[in-house]
């Protein structure tokens, strides 16, 4: 600190401000860096998070890869190549399309599976031996639906006798044939097939014949639930109704909850869903009601309730939920709004709790 | 050497102030509530026990010192974390004082750089308020011996610490005297610094709770170079308490700091070279 002689008047050389400038600056960036040496650890960087917010290039392609054409039969006005599972699928209510072959080689996937074969680890084996159909290889999609539940894969091999237990089939349409199968609890059920890559199980032969009449060009109902153009991520449909009801009562879960899930109900009747399963939950929702003002306050209180969930995370240090939870947004249109929401892996483990594992 | 003069002036005119009486009575009054206050029946009966069985008695009974450790721990922590504040009060005068008219003139006339007087204010002051806590600390760490016959040098690691970051505070302290001759704005800024100081301390952290953008940005520039009172005086507790401590980011920390105290000491000087008295 010797500053040389005293100089009442401020005099001096003219270079000797600058120079307690130039050390206080550097002090200053000394003190910045070695204090930064001394910080705790950053939280870890958020991981990149891809919602599945439109459809992508890959998505595309499998869309179009997937289309066929009507039988030649079809009015020329259908006469357009189509994906079958889609066209199959009823024009309104709830619809939800699971890419089972994709799902199936997500971690997701791995815990479910673990899952299923926790208690029977031939499970699948003594499927595809009785069926000739292998469940975890030939199985391409899932969709559950108001009216049925439909599966497209390779069935090529399948023995169909086996699996409608003994009933031979009636032939209907071009490529269709209706099964009369028990369905759970022995009531009765419908099996349709269309050629062998699309299955589908119905309440009563007139609904499978809906389905054949829909995939084959003959459905005169209107388009169905879910476009070419809503086909992305691992699963993805839309909600409305008696499912969307039953979602919200499932989550609300208690008595008092009436009043809750009728204004719920009320402001938002249909959600869209898109989920990515590749490495964490990536989730986007579109809720969408016939309230504009209801549907904003719903994605305020949405939005409200993650920046809690995400505090709560930081607060009882689960820095990769928080980080997450970071990157979920809630993003209002008119009359609708979005959801981003992340998952990690770690947490969907946690919530399986010990399925998979013998007691 | 005339720095060491200058800084046993300050130390000088402390005591015939009558400054380090009330300082000494003060904190061996606090020793005295601490000493009469504390209920050690419990800890001393748990010490006893720990003793006479040995340490395998179960998960809840350890030997005698470990048992301590948490005392220790939290004793360092009161030394640092009242400590600070207290001597930045009691201390926020003595620059003002320094820098009165008349008073000024005369060391001004002393053949003695400018900047010999400042840094010499500074140190004894810091010798000052150092001494204070280690007073305090070894007062109290002689009370917890006593009562528990568990000796250990926690609660002066702590006053080591709290001493090292006095110094940065006192010397922003001081630069802001040499600004505006106030006690008040002298005390203001050393709160400020120790207050902003805590809070930088969990800068990173409060990243989390910042919305990403220009002014997160900007908050975290303005706090990088602050002293990180709460990581110092957590890592005191530790210390005292015998757990892990990571030394490198303890050196970086202190080391920082004392690298603030030279950038404020260096504004201080800046100002007080060319200003006229």
């Amino acid at each position: 600190m010797s500053a040389g002689p005293l100089r009442p008047d401020g005099g001096g050389g003219w270079w000797r401000p600058f120079a307690w400038v130039a050390v206080a600056a550097s002090s200053f960036g000394l003190a910045a860096w070695l204090l930064s040496l001394g910080d705790e650890p950053a939280p870890p960087a958020a991981p990149a998070v891809a919602f599945p917010d439109r459809l992508r290039p890959p998505e595309a392609q499998r869309a179009v890869a997937r289309r066929r054409l009507p039988a030649p039969a079809a009015p020329a006005a259908t006469a357009r190549p189509r994906d079958p599972l889609l066209a199959a699928l009823p024009p309104g209510g709830s619809a939800i399309v699971l890419e089972a072959n994709a799902l199936r080689n997500s971690p997701v996937g791995e815990l479910l599976l673990s899952c299923f074969t926790a208690n029977d680890p031939r499970l699948f084996d003594q499927f595809r031996q009785e069926v000739g159909v292998d469940l975890l290889q030939g199985l391409d999609r899932i969709a559950l639906s108001d009216r049925a539940v439909e599966a497209t894969g390779q069935f090529g091999g399948a023995r169909w006798s086996a699996l409608a237990k003994g009933d031979p089939g009636q032939g209907y349409g071009d490529d269709g044939v209706l099964y009369r199968i028990a369905g759970d609890g022995g009531s009765p059920m419908t099996m349709a097939r269309w050629g062998d890559q699309l299955l589908a199980f119905t309440p009563s032969p007139e609904s499978a014949r809906q389905v054949i009449d829909r995939v084959e060009g003959r459905g005169d109902d209107g388009p169905p639930v879910l476009s070419e153009g809503q086909t992305y991520g691992d699963a993805y449909g839309v909600l409305t109704g008696a499912w969307l009801s039953g979602l919200v009562k499932t989550m609300l879960s208690g008595p008092g909850q009436a009043p809750l899930e009728d204004r719920l109900l009320s402001a938002a009747n249909s959600v869209e869903l898109h989920l990515d399963a590749q490495s964490d939950l990536e989730l986007t929702a579109t809720f969408t009601g016939p309230d504009a003002a209801a549907v904003d306050d719903l994605g305020r209180a949405v939005g409200g309730a993650l920046s809690l969930w995400r505090l709560g995370a930081a607060a009882k240090g689960n820095a990769k939920l928080s980080a997450l939870l970071e990157q979920a947004k809630v993003v209002p249109k008119e009359g609708s709004f979005t959801l981003d929401l992340a998952m990690p892996l770690s947490l969907v483990r946690e919530l399986l709790g010990s399925c998979g594992k013998k007691p | 050497m005339r720095v060491w003069a200058i800084a046993l002036d300050v130390l000088r005119e402390a005591s015939s102030r009558r400054w380090l009486l009330a300082l000494g009575v003060a904190v061996t009054a606090a020793l005295l509530v601490i000493a009469l206050s504390l209920k050690l029946e419990v800890v001393d009966g748990a010490l006893a026990a720990s003793h006479l069985f040995g340490a395998s008695l179960g998960t809840d009974v350890r030997a005698a010192e470990v048992a301590m450790h948490a005392v220790f721990g939290a004793a360092a922590m009161v030394i640092y974390y009242a400590g600070l504040p207290f001597g930045v009060l009691l201390c926020a005068d003595f620059a003002p004082r320094l820098l009165a008219p008349g008073r000024v003139e005369q060391l001004l006339s002393l053949p003695l750089r400018r900047g010999e007087l400042l840094l010499g204010t500074w140190l004894g002051v810091l010798v000052l308020a150092t001494g204070a806590s280690l007073y305090a600390a070894g007062g109290l760490a002689f009370v917890l011996g006593v009562k528990t016959g568990v000796w250990a040098p926690g609660p002066f690691i702590a006053a080591a610490l709290a001493g090292v970051t006095f110094a940065a505070l006192y010397a922003a302290m001081l630069a802001a005297a040499v600004f505006v001759r106030s006690a008040a704005l002298s005390g203001f800024v050393g709160l400020a610094l120790y207050t902003f100081g805590i809070a930088g301390s969990y800068r990173l952290q409060a990243k989390t709770y910042l919305a990403p953008g220009a002014g997160r940005e900007i908050l975290l520039a303005l706090t990088a170079a602050l002293p990180r009172v709460a990581a110092l005086g957590d890592a005191a507790g530790r210390l005292a308490a015998d757990a892990p401590v990571e030394w490198p980011r303890l050196a970086a920390l202190v080391g920082g700091a004392l690298a603030f105290a030279l950038g404020a000491l260096a504004v201080a000087e800046l100002r007080f070279e060319w200003k006229d008295y």
